[in-house]
């Protein structure tokens, strides 16, 4: 089901961790929260989840209001951040407990448990206590936990904060597939924006208590509309322009044609490194500039020009440092900030 | 001494073993392993060992005709505790026993119901407020029981606010006091046991995690269920070391069903009271405590195993 929240506000004491907020997630859409710790994601995921009541502002599930329901009369499920499996109960018992609560006969409950159990690759374990398991399987068991109550909405507070990074990739792609497979709408907290980036539809980034920029996950990357989206995303290259035209700035690199509109008199655009290109020909040079210092990255080598900017460029021909460089910039890739 | 799991163990000469790292006799070893425990064997043995075999000796014992302790040796006070007196035989003494557990199991629940709420109002308040309300819990522990059931005396006396708003609804009539009663036995028992049971409950609480009630709720959980699944467990070390504080003195109290239950509310504690006091028969005396310390015994097993078996299925 889709959900909606209007004008969410929360404060704690002095703190305002919620400035306002409006979110809209689609039905059956792969949605994410991302920002740095403290801009107030995790809060609004509870407030969806129901663990937490906004000082005002509407929720709305599938076109219900449900911002004064109770978590436990709520169609949403959680995967807790620490998991939070009942640690004196079984796995099978953890993963049918929200269906026995909801007074479903036992024997069903423990077929849907069981299948379930299937969906996460996860059979075999149904008598274990989970601290006879490793952290990955916890994981696993708390996805089924939630998934075995087929909620409308599933929500995921940084679900993958506690594994490892070569299994954290590995679950990564298994939870996209799932949602594929099962078709429901599914909001995850994370500060990670490569996990973002991989797993979800649409993303929406937050800074301080408000929704910075929301969109798709490739629109959000590629035309970050503030200087904090792009910062958050590693754009790294932030270069102040003069506006000449409605699509010309000026920078200390030359005029460039830009793709968008230009809406400021004095503002910033930003270059992705790994956009621009060091190159050869004079006539495609937009600048030149002295390697400060040279990483070499494996794919990859990152320079540290003197000017202050970063370009990451292909590998097979070494640079070293102290190099002086002919750089080009593809103006298509040059993104005009509002902010 | 471990010594034999030691790996090196099989390894040494016999009578040798390896103990950090050093070639030992093992009687040496032996010796300086008693030396090491002595202290506290010396301490059970003068504190505790040694009273409990006075205690069993002298209920075996016999009572003088000027309340000595004559050391003839019969089971008089074994046949005298299951009612056979002088004249014939009577239910009383079972009767209290009966009692005495009873009103040490129904003590027991009540402060533990009572002390879950009050060990989540403590745990929820501010760190600087709280200091303030655990002195307040703790204040009457300050007093001396007997004063402090005098307090209750006074406070449930005739035409006092709260026998007046009985009265008022008809409980008890106008002009009576709300004691002698087992009401009133069991208010004051509570008002002295529930800081025994609050208390521990309380430090179980502080460390919550409330993630664990979260994801009850989350999981369509309410009431008990939440309670059953999510608090229950990460409080029972807390919840069992509160019930052997109230237990085991609650099944022993004499002053409070003395003072406020009358004379015809007598419980075990007030039968062992009287024959070391205004009776002088201390071997029967005796041989009541050791009837209580069983009875203890079997409440706290008891009270044990229906936890370990209640956390072992669901």
């Amino acid at each position: 089901m889709d959900l909606k929240a209007f004008a969410i506000w929360k404060r704690y004491g002095d703190l305002e961790a919620l400035k306002c907020v409006d979110l809209k997630v689609r039905a059956g859409e792969f949605f994410t929260l991302l920002g740095p710790s403290g801009c107030g994601k995790t809060t609004l995921l509870r407030i969806i989840a129901g663990l937490e009541m906004a000082d005002s502002g509407v929720v709305m599930l599938g076109g219900k209001p449900i911002t004064w329901m109770p978590a436990n009369e709520r169609p949403i499920n959680t995967v807790f951040q620490s998991y939070a499996l009942f640690p004196h109960l079984t796995v099978l018992e953890n993963v049918s407990f929200g269906l026995i609560s909801r007074k479903v006969a036992k024997a069903v409950a423990i077929a849907k448990a069981k299948e379930t159990l299937d969906l996460v690759q996860l059979n075999g374990f149904d008598d274990r206590k989970p601290h006879q398991m490793s952290g990955g399987q916890r994981q696993r068991v708390a996805l089924a936990r939630a998934l075995a109550n087929e909620p409308e909405l599933l929500l995921l507070d940084e679900p993958m904060s506690a594994l490892d990074a070569k299994l954290r990739i590995q679950v990564q792609i298994e939870l996209r597939q799932i949602q594929q497979r099962l078709g429901k709408t599914f909001i995850m907290v994370t500060h990670d924006q490569q996990e973002a980036l991989t797993v979800s539809d649409r993303m929406a980034v937050m800074n301080v208590g408000e929704v910075a920029q929301v969109g798709d996950v490739r629109e959000v990357y590629d035309r970050p509309r503030t200087r904090f989206v792009a910062d958050f995303l590693r754009t790294e290259n932030f270069i102040a322009a003069k506006r000449t035209g409605d699509h010309q700035v000026a920078t200390e690199f030359g005029e460039w044609t830009v793709p968008q509109e230009v809406p400021w008199e004095e503002g910033m655009v930003t270059v992705r490194p790994e956009n621009m290109r060091v190159t050869q020909s004079p006539e495609r040079c937009d600048f030149k500039a002295k390697v400060r210092t040279a990483l070499y990255r494996g794919c990859y080598q990152e320079l540290l020009l003197e000017n202050g900017l970063r370009v990451e460029t292909e590998s097979i021909r070494p640079i070293a440092s102290g190099e002086e460089v002919m750089v080009h910039v593809p103006k298509e890739s040059v993104v005009v900030l509002h902010g | 001494m471990a010594d034999n799991d030691h790996p090196n163990a099989e390894a040494a000469p016999k009578g040798l073993v390896i103990f950090n790292g050093v070639m030992k006799k093992r009687r040496a070893l032996m010796w300086r392993g008693f030396g090491f425990s002595s202290l506290g064997l010396g301490w059970i043995l003068i504190f505790l060992a040694l009273p409990c075999l006075s205690l069993f000796v002298v209920s075996f014992a016999t009572r003088g005709d000027y309340g000595d302790i004559q050391w003839t040796f019969t089971l008089e006070n074994m046949k005298r505790l299951l009612g056979f007196g002088f004249f014939g035989w009577s239910a009383d003494n079972l009767l209290i026993f009966g009692r005495s557990v009873v009103v040490g199991v129904v003590t027991t629940f009540l402060c533990v119901v009572l002390s879950y709420p009050l060990a989540f109002f403590l745990a929820m308040r501010p760190d600087r407020t709280r200091t303030l309300w655990l002195t307040v819990l703790l204040i009457p522990f300050w007093t001396n029981l007997v004063i402090r059931t005098y307090a209750w005396l006074l406070a449930l006396a005739p035409e006092m606010p709260l026998a007046s708003l009985m009265a008022r609804f008809e409980i008890i009539e106008r002009g009576q006091a709300l004691y002698p009663s087992v009401f009133a036995v069991y208010i004051g028992m509570v008002s002295v046991f529930l800081p025994f049971t609050a208390l521990p409950l309380y430090t179980a609480v502080e460390k919550l995690d409330w993630t664990l009630i979260e994801a009850a709720r989350d999981l369509y959980g309410k009431g008990w269920r939440v309670f059953r699944h999510a608090i229950l467990p990460q409080t029972l070390p807390g919840l069992s070391v509160g019930i052997t504080l109230t237990l085991i003195p609650a099944m022993g109290m004499f002053v409070i069903p003395d003072m406020l239950g009358g004379a015809r509310y007598m419980l075990i504690g007030n039968l062992i009271q009287q024959q070391f006091g205004t009776s002088r028969d201390w071997p029967f005396g005796a041989a009541l405590s050791l009837v209580l310390m069983i009875l203890t015994l079997a409440a706290l097993s008891a009270s044990r195993r229906r936890h370990t078996t209640g956390e072992a299925h669901r």
